[in-house]
């Protein structure tokens, strides 16, 4: 296939892409409750008139087929509805607001784009440097950035504070053609902080894309060929490196044109600028269901054709695709995955669940017998297959295999023993569930309801039963197998044997993790925030809902002077400490035993510990009281057996050269205590000694600031972790399958995720959030579902190349099944790289949660950072000036995210083979 | 051939190379002194991971971040190339020596035509005009057997053979003294490696140039190469002129590299050396072929044994006359 060829296939999949995406937008809006017509033409906003007229143009009396066909026909015409709100048609609209957010993007997308690229091309060229270190750290903040709160954040500063500029961006009322300069200058004097910001908030995502495309190329031997003939170092980078970057760095950046845009509606909201973003917002606002559906796909036409554009870029600048020559980016085989749907069981099996539709439509009441005659006929049918299956699982379970796990392989025999229960607790769960669904009276939804909630520990199972007779005692007794707490000992008994097995991988991870100083840091910031969490129950002074706790838009209380002076005193000896450690290292004095060191950071954590359970048991917090503990006993494990080494050696005189390092690490140690024993007595004594003290004010509702702040970070968490876990199964699955199968599977897969990447998925999360009800669960399914395609790309490309190692072909030639390969072979060989993404994933779902929650789109009852930002923005904090009200909560999330992508960043550095130094 | 009276070009006096690694100091390099004629091809054998790329990179100050040289000079018609700031290495890269290296494949820029990288680096050091460049650059295509029509062709348009002898007509395009060439023939297959060895008999009949030639590969030493030096462990431990290294080669190690080469025309026995080569980080004392010398005693295990000369036939053997 040559070069034209190859460009019209994009053609085509753009095209494809185009009416997937319509779609999506036909889908999502006819899910939502009720009648299409109801909401969409019988407005009260509109005349009687123009409503007949929609029912008419979109056909929203005729069949969904037809509506389909209707809907399609009147989008690519560009025929979008009529707008509530406005009342217009939303096709213009969408076009005016088109070209302002063009004015908006474009300069901030160059600008960004070269001061990325010079950010990632030196850190590269100076890898491991404190150039690198500099540029890496810049590019992981500006990444970590919201860009709505750096909107907001630039707007008090240079607008409210400074006065500068103009607060808002609305397009000045002047004629162009009467008065261009004046009209020019305007523009530039409104447009300059919402460029300044969408640049800044832009330049990680580039930067970091430049340097990892880079690291790639400076491996490569024509680079060592380049500096032998005697090429300056700049020549190297510029004239022979960069140009070879450059290939994946176009595609790359097209396909992360999504973020550009995901930045930009933020701006614009902040900015109260006219553009789509705006536009976006204020539909949301209305629920002007025909301007989000219009924009929606204009956004997403839009990305497809810049990711178009880049396509054709990427063939211009790659010679080995422009110079002729067959070119395939991967071997696509015939067969595989889809090899079975020749079998003829598979045709009996769609039969027959054809035939169970059918009659699910004619005669819903035998519905439930077909059913299971259905599944009893495919068990009969395979019933050898299936014999064999559970007799091959049985026998590990044999005596003798036992006996030779017991005395050869501890760890393997509790992972089996786990596994034994977990299978023999989810079948019992299913059983349970099916029957309690099965009666009549809502006794089913009571059943789950209880299972789910024992789960998470807030209920007990089984439920009081309204149910009678040998039926109840049945249900009673499955239900110890089937009890919530077996599952939660099963997984946990199951982790920690598999962690038990692995032990030395993992050890040796984490020591990598800990020698890289990112590393560190990322898992000491992430540490922080978990113990925030664990112990918010005793940190908020104050119920983060409670009305009226003081006065509304309170300002902070200053401290008491004794606290003041006790703060000062304790920051005053970290910072002589750390003075003294830097200027021991200055000094190249030797290390400290590591011992020593450990010991030290035991103390401390026990000493904490100590700080911490007084109050969790007088709060009667469960899970403060249980992670008080958690934390002393880690603290001691650490502390006590490096104490004694640690002992012998201090009184060893060769310690007289690292003295310094010691008093240093002392001081740190002691000043660390001193700030939390004072930290803990302002936030847990002021409340009640001081009445109305208020460390970090109140909002407009008389809520405590400070203790919105401390519990926000668990739902930001909870959510993240979630989410992340589901794409992670959903993105490694699908890399995984799509990788090791190859074939149609993969194009198909393939295929799939790059209409995902085209479509920018904060967009669709912030449309389908408008569209589900506002909740917790909504907000991890639709930050699950959109985030995979990455993960799915990256486990691909790495299973590919791992398929064709030798170590495969001999698992395969020994006659090992394909799911024994890819699942005791391929997985354990991408799991590193798995890890590392999960981390990386962790920080984009984080962020989504916190812009879908400052869009409005959050659970309105739980207390939440993005949250707490959307109000103070609604309720004029930044005109305002409410500082103490929009800072901390925007600061927190930038520390968060810093603190996971500094992790996951380091994770990659180590588990990536791509990355690895040669 | 070895005619000891001729010019000079380069002469290795005492280098020691270290690389700094986690586990230690890997001792690469160590005494190795050498010296390399106009017009002379040597050849630079042992096994993988003995020493000789290390020395070669040394030359052209090409070695990695983590390499360094800790003592020794490098006499490059007099003068000590070691001392030269960036600017003059820069200057005497592909000038005065160039590199022919391992995997042609992967050596050309994949982005830029062939003709042109050939013209950078003539512009690099010479101040000539484009067409001037172009026209040398198409000379040396067509004599390293290359239809000056393919020139303008991208490296993954090109066979593999076809980029060695690109690769090498880039080596020669500044008419540097010295071609470091880095394993030239190993990926490449029987008849494009004979190719290769033929390409460098004619050079080394029609011009002046020096090669210093870096292969496991024996028989390739033995077809084009004046002299030989053999390393082991990160020292020399045997270098003469090819014919005395083949027919009367004293170095137990030596013998043993010969002997187990195999010869498609004799049906002799295979012979092996038993063992690994040592562990870098900390070399064996003494003599470092001695844990696998059949003939070692303990005077090779406690003393590094010199490298004495006879004849301008050099070896490191305590027990050189006594076998």
């Amino acid at each position: 296939m040559g070069l034209r060829g190859t460009l019209a296939k994009r053609v085509v999949q753009a095209i494809v892409t185009i009416f997937i995406a319509l779609a999506i937008d036909f889908i999502f809006f006819h899910m939502l409750p009720g009648d299409p017509a109801t909401f969409l033409a019988r407005n009260p906003n509109i005349p009687e008139a123009a409503q007949e007229q929609i029912i008419i143009a979109f056909g929203l009396d005729k069949p969904l087929p037809e509506q389909f066909f209707l809907f399609i026909v009147n989008f690519l015409t560009g025929n979008f509805g009529i707008s509530f709100r406005y009342q217009t048609d939303v096709g213009i609209l969408i076009l005016h607001r088109l070209l302002n957010t063009l004015l908006l993007i474009l300069p901030a997308t160059i600008a960004s784009i070269a001061i990325g690229i010079y950010i990632g091309k030196h850190s590269a060229w100076k890898r491991g440097e404190r150039a690198d270190a500099v540029g890496l750290i810049i590019s992981l903040l500006t990444y970590s950035i919201p860009s709505f709160f750096l909107s907001m954040f630039f707007i008090m500063l240079f607008a409210v504070n400074l006065g500068w500029f103009p607060i808002t961006a609305i397009i000045p009322n002047i004629d162009f053609v009467s008065n261009p300069l004046l009209f020019t200058y305007e523009i530039v004097r409104r447009l300059i902080l919402p460029w300044g910001v969408l640049t800044i908030a832009l330049i990680g995502v580039f930067a970091l894309i430049m340097r990892n495309a880079l690291l790639d190329v400076l491996s490569e031997d024509y680079m060592i060929t380049a500096k032998a003939k005697g090429r300056t170092e700049k020549d190297q980078l510029d004239k022979e490196a960069v140009p070879n970057a450059m290939i994946p760095v176009t595609t790359i950046i097209a396909l992360n044109l999504g973020a550009t845009v995901a930045g930009a509606l933020q701006v614009e909201v902040i900015f109260s600028y006219p553009g789509i973003g705006r536009l976006l917002w204020d539909g949301i606002l209305w629920r002007d269901y025909p301007v989000l559906q219009g924009t929606f796909f204009v956004i997403t036409v839009v990305m497809i054709f810049a990711n178009l554009a880049a396509d054709f870029l990427y063939y211009w600048l790659d010679p080995r695709i422009r110079v002729g020559t067959e070119f395939t980016l991967t071997d696509e085989k015939k067969g595989g995955f889809f090899g079975w749907f020749l079998r003829p069981f598979t045709y009996l099996t769609t039969v027959l669940l054809c035939l169970d539709i059918v009659i699910l439509l004619l005669a819903p009441s035998y519905a439930a017998l077909f059913l299971i005659s259905t599944l009893a006929i495919l068990v009969f049918v395979r019933r050898q297959d299936i014999l064999r299956f559970i007799w091959n699982r049985a026998k590990l379970y044999s005596p003798g295999n036992l006996t030779y796990l017991w005395t050869n392989h501890r760890p393997q025999l509790l992972i089996r023993l786990s596994q034994l229960v977990l299978t023999l607790n989810v079948l019992f769960v299913t059983i349970v569930m099916i029957v309690a669904l099965a009666m009549p009276n809502a006794y089913g939804l009571e059943w789950v309801l209880s299972w789910a909630t024992t789960f998470v520990g807030a209920s007990v199972f089984p439920p009081v039963s309204s149910l009678e007779g040998w039926l109840h005692v049945l249900m009673l007794s499955a239900s110890i197998i089937a009890h919530p707490l077996l599952t939660i000992t099963s997984l946990a008994g199951w982790l920690y044997g598999y962690f038990l097995n692995r032990q030395v991988q993992t050890i040796a991870m984490v020591r990598q993790i800990l020698g890289n100083k990112m590393g560190i840091v990322g898992a000491v910031t992430v540490s922080a925030f978990a113990a925030l969490a664990i112990f918010g129950d005793i940190l908020a002074p104050y119920d983060p809902t409670a009305h009226l706790t003081g006065t509304p838009r309170q300002p902070p209380t200053p401290l008491p002077l004794d606290q003041a002076a006790l703060l000062d005193v304790s920051l005053a000896i970290l910072v002589i400490g750390a003075v003294v450690w830097v200027y021991a290292s200055y000094r190249n004095r030797p290390n400290i035993s590591a011992s020593i060191q450990w010991a030290f950071i035991g103390a401390f954590l026990a000493y904490v510990a100590i700080l911490l359970l007084p109050h969790s048991l007088a709060r009667a917090s469960s899970l403060a009281t249980a992670g008080a503990f958690l934390l002393g006993g880690i603290g001691l494990a650490l502390a006590l057996p490096n104490l004694r080494s640690a002992l012998r050696e201090i009184t060893k005189s060769a310690l007289r050269p690292s003295l310094e390092r010691l008093i240093g690490l002392t001081m740190l140690t002691l000043g660390l205590a001193l700030l939390m024993t004072t930290s803990l007595w302002i936030i847990t004594g002021n409340p009640t000694s001081f009445p109305g003290f208020h460390l970090l004010g109140t909002d407009q509702l008389g809520r405590d600031v400070f203790s919105q702040l401390v519990i926000g970070v668990r739902i930001t968490l909870i959510i993240g972790l979630v989410a992340t876990m589901i794409t992670m199964f959903i993105g490694g699955m699908i890399g995984l399958l799509a990788g090791y199968y190859g074939g149609i599977a993969d194009s198909l897969l393939m295929r799939f995720t790059d209409i995902f990447f085209v479509i920018p998925g904060l967009v669709i999360m912030i449309i389908l959030g408008a569209i589900l009800p506002p909740s917790v669960y909504s907000l991890i399914i639709i930050i699950g579902i959109f985030s995979w395609p990455s993960t799915a790309r990256i486990v691909r490309g790495q299973v590919l190349t791992i398929k064709e190692r030798d170590y495969i072909e001999r698992a395969r030639a020994v006659g090992g099944s394909k799911s024994y390969i890819m699942f005791k072979h391929i997985l354990p060989a991408v799991a590193p790289l798995i890890v590392a993404n999960t981390v990386l994933v962790t920080a984009y779902a984080i962020l989504s949660e916190v812009v879908l929650d400052f869009f409005g789109l959050g659970d309105p009852t739980m207390v939440s950072w993005g949250t707490m930002l959307y109000q103070a923005f609604g309720s004029g904090a930044m005109t305002g000036n409410l500082w103490w009200w929009v800072f901390p909560p925007g600061i927190m999330v930038v520390l968060l995210l810093m603190g996971v992508s500094m992790l996951g960043y380091a994770m990659d550095e180590i588990a990536n083979p791509r990355l690895r130094r040669r | 051939m070895a005619d000891t009276k001729r010019e000079v070009f380069l002469e290795v006096k005492n280098l020691r190379i270290t690389y700094e690694t986690k586990q230690g100091k890997v001792k690469a390099a160590e005494n190795v002194s050498f010296r390399i004629h106009r017009g002379e091809f040597i050849g630079l054998s042992g096994e993988s991971g003995c020493g000789k790329t290390t020395t070669a990179l040394s030359l052209m100050h090409l070695l990695p971040k983590e390499g360094k040289v800790e003592e020794g000079v490098i006499l490059f018609k007099g003068e000590n190339i070691l001392d030269y700031d960036t600017k003059k290495v820069e200057a005497l890269r592909w000038r005065d020596i160039s590199m022919v290296f391992q995997g042609a494949m992967n050596a050309l820029n994949p982005v830029h035509k062939a003709i042109d990288q050939m013209i950078t680096a003539l512009r690099i050091h010479e101040d000539v005009t484009e067409q001037e460049a172009k026209e040398r650059s198409l000379e040396l295509i067509k004599s390293v057997g290359i239809d000056p029509a393919r020139a303008t062709s991208y490296p993954h348009e090109l066979s593999g053979g076809m980029k060695q002898r690109l690769m090498i007509a880039l080596a020669l395009v500044c008419h540097p003294s010295i071609i470091i060439a880095d394993e030239p023939t190993t990926a490449l297959d029987v008849m494009v490696q004979a190719q290769i060895l033929d390409l460098f008999n004619q050079l080394r009949d029609r011009t002046n140039l020096s090669v210093l030639l870096i292969t496991h590969d024996l028989s390739v030493l033995a077809e084009t190469c004046d002299r030989i030096i053999i390393m082991y462990a990160g020292r020399i431990v045997e270098t003469g002129r090819t014919d005395t290294i083949f027919t009367m080669p004293e170095h137990p190690y030596t013998k043993k590299l010969i002997s187990s080469f195999p010869s498609i025309l004799v049906d002799k026995e295979i012979d092996f050396i038993p063992g690994n080569p040592p562990d870098l980080i900390n070399p064996p004392s003494g003599c470092r072929f001695n844990p696998r010398c059949d003939f070692a005693v303990d005077r090779c295990r406690q003393e590094v044994p010199p490298l004495e000369c006879e004849n301008g036939h050099c070896v490191a053997c305590w027990r050189r006359h006594e076998f």
